[in-house]
């Protein structure tokens, strides 16, 4: 019986929650942008069995006709992203890590741009296409 | 009169008194009150998936903070809003599976001399690694529940425990119910990991 005691005690890993825990479920309100359309995330070479180089991740998110690429170097505590937009335009990108401030950058011609220094933990692309598509911002995600 | 005609307005429930469901709802227009009141429901649950994984306090608020934010994105296309609980819980649980596999790939050092150092601390890591293969083992067996019965565990192993009134208002499940799950819970559990 000491071992099922021992069992029950490892099922118990559920503690009360630090108040922090909490704080950060009351702030992610703050970020609630039901006017902003959200791309899905389709693809996370993370969670699949794709061979990608050491330290590269990729991503990619979607609407149904928006596409937004994204190739995330790892470079300590912080990561650089390169950024694919299809339709590609000329268009503002804002880089939005929870962990710093907002990086804005211009795609260029070919709907590309990168984004160096970005803290790692979740972030969030805004893609400021113009009418008639609109703003776009992808799904949350941690890099 | 139908079903619908004789339910109270969601607006007019008060917040303490209000389902999942309901909360969902006013969530979805814009209601503080209501967000707040899902969080306090729901933050043990997200920590306690976090706890499973032995996740750092870094990792774990940006798993608890990327959770809230996919509900946030998601909280207007539910399936079904009474199940908010178990959705942030299988969120939780996939933001953590994307950490431990970030962190397997990107490995940090810090100064040179620190490896220096590895035969040291490597008792204490072969302790770290045993504890968590075992935790693992009981996490894996703990998923091979069904989704009601999780539930159930992770409100009754709550520390300290979750009175089986509250269990029975949080999960919506009758209050006798409960004692015979948590027998069936513990029976399979041992089973699955036989002791």
């Amino acid at each position: 019986m000491k071992q099922v005691a021992s069992g029950r005690r490892e099922v118990a890993v559920i503690e009360r929650p630090p108040e922090w825990v909490r704080l950060v479920g009351l702030a992610a309100f703050d970020r609630r942008e039901p006017e902003v359309r959200v791309a899905d995330l389709e693809y996370d070479s993370l969670m699949s069995h794709t061979e990608v180089p050491a330290g590269t991740r990729l991503l990619r998110f979607a609407t149904e006709q928006e596409d937004v690429s994204v190739t995330v170097n790892a470079t300590g505590m912080s990561v650089s992203l390169a950024i694919a937009i299809v339709p590609a335009r000329l268009v503002r990108v804002d880089v939005r890590p929870i962990h710093g401030p907002v990086k804005h950058a211009w795609t260029d011609g070919h709907g590309r741009v990168t984004a160096g220094d970005v803290p790692a933990g979740p972030l969030s692309i805004l893609v400021h296409w113009p009418p008639p598509i609109g703003p776009v911002r992808t799904a949350w995600i941690q890099v | 009169m139908t079903a619908a005609a004789s339910e109270v307005p969601v607006a007019l429930v008060p917040t303490e008194n209000a389902t999942p469901e309901q909360l969902v709802a006013r969530a979805i227009k814009g209601d503080r009150r209501a967000w707040e009141a899902l969080v306090d429901l729901y933050s043990g649950l997200i920590w306690s998936v976090t706890r499973q994984f032995r996740l750092c306090d870094a990792d774990a608020a940006d798993v608890a903070q990327t959770t809230w934010l996919r509900l946030l994105e998601h909280i207007d296309r539910l399936h079904d809003a009474s199940r908010v609980g178990p959705w942030l819980a299988t969120t939780a649980r996939r933001e953590c599976l994307r950490t431990v596999a970030h962190r397997r790939r990107v490995v940090l050092t810090g100064e040179e001399g620190d490896l220096d150092r590895a035969d040291i601390v490597q008792s204490e890591v072969d302790a770290g690694l045993l504890a968590a293969e075992r935790c693992r083992d009981v996490g894996n067996a703990v998923a091979q529940l069904p989704q009601r019965w999780r539930d159930i565990m992770t409100l009754l192993t709550a520390d300290p425990p979750t009175s089986y009134e509250e269990i029975s208002a949080t999960l919506q499940v009758p209050i006798g119910s409960i004692g015979p799950t948590r027998r069936r819970c513990l029976r399979r559990l041992q089973d699955l990991l036989e002791l």
